[in-house]
């Protein structure tokens, strides 16, 4: 009975196609890094309803006011740019919700063209441990990438 | 790193990891009835796996392509029951046939309806719709290769090695691969 009830809980978590998968787009802009990140929905409000004890409710009419306040503090530590050892001050612009995809929308202030960029996004690892969070970065013609996992959440990426 | 080879990552690693448990179940069911000789046969029927899946997750916008999605998770356990059944048959264990090209193509496509959420996070929001689509199915096709590869290297260590007949190998993955899904598809029985 025990075997048959573990299969089944096997099942039951697999039964889903779980996609543990963040991309983000950035682009050097006007001496800033603009970002979109895209995110599931899904993940980002079970995560943060774990850590605030609310009923965020995002994207719907009822949405708890504090929503935008937890998703920039569990950003703030997660989503970071660093460029020639100085750590760039992020800027929280906003989001908008499109049934599964969770659009947010950050800036860096860089200052002059960076020649490389320590590129750190930690998000939901701290939810599952097969999370993996893409980071395109445009810079000018060149487009560099990076791939974040748990087992490695700094890239550094050279333009 | 370039933007192909992460997003080829990304495909490579979804297949090689737990959550993708029906692919690879899929493909050893496939590739049961077949001799090691037989290995371009299976490297075949895997593409067309691939391609069939490819077709419908690319698709995945398109508002035809909106099916009940539980109707989806019954549907992708069920085609490894069916494979699974089709190998006790005299047909399903002809090596020579095409059907298994077809059985795989045809399934393929059910398994990559199951698969919407991921075209969204891959193509909105992308500047060019195939920047992500191509190396992504890249990878899946490269992991299911691999996943080939360790199969056809047990089976071969199975019949020349230890000298048994493919025949016995086939029922015992079948029938192993039966049983998984079957309670799968009660799991996610949607009527």
């Amino acid at each position: 009975m025990k075997l048959i009830l573990n299969v089944l809980l096997l099942w039951s978590c697999l039964a889903p196609h779980d996609f543990h998968v963040s991309i983000a787009q950035v682009e050097y802009k006007d001496e800033v890094l603009q970002m979109t990140l895209r995110v599931f929905t899904e993940d980002l409000e079970d995560r943060l309803e774990e850590l605030s004890a609310l009923d965020l409710d995002l994207g719907t009419e009822t949405e708890h006011p504090e929503a935008a306040q937890w998703m920039q503090k569990y950003l703030k530590k997660r989503v970071a740019f660093a460029s020639e050892g100085r750590v760039l001050n992020q800027v929280f612009i906003g989001y908008e919700v499109e049934f599964e995809l969770c659009y947010i929308y950050l800036e860096f202030s860089v200052g002059e063209r960076p020649s490389e960029l320590t590129v750190r996004n930690r998000i939901f690892f701290d939810s599952f441990d097969d999370q993996s969070n893409i980071v395109n970065v445009q810079v000018g013609e060149e487009l560099r990438s990076a791939f974040l996992s748990p087992g490695k959440g700094d890239y550094t990426l050279e333009f | 790193m370039s933007t192909f080879s992460n997003y080829l990552r990304l495909g490579y690693e979804h297949i090689l990891s737990l959550d993708a448990l029906d692919h690879i179940l899929f493909i050893i069911a496939l590739m049961a009835v077949f001799q090691t000789k037989h290995w371009l046969k299976i490297v075949m029927a895997v593409t067309a796996f691939t391609i069939g899946h490819s077709i419908t997750l690319s698709l995945g916008a398109l508002d035809l392509m909106r099916i009940d999605k539980t109707l989806i998770e019954f549907l992708i356990p069920l085609t490894i029951v069916l494979t699974a059944l089709y190998n006790l048959t005299k047909a399903g264990q002809n090596a020579n046939s095409n059907t298994k090209y077809w059985i795989a193509g045809i399934f393929g496509l059910i398994h990559g309806l199951g698969f919407s959420n991921y075209f969204d996070m891959l193509v909105l929001g992308e500047g060019n719709y195939w920047q992500a689509l191509i190396p992504f199915n890249l990878g899946i096709e490269l992991a299911q290769l691999l996943v080939v590869l360790i199969m056809l290297i047990i089976m071969g260590v199975y019949t020349l090695i230890f000298n048994r007949k493919i025949r016995d190998w086939n029922y015992f993955v079948s029938g192993a691969a039966f049983g998984l899904a079957f309670i799968m598809c009660i799991e996610t029985w949607p009527f």
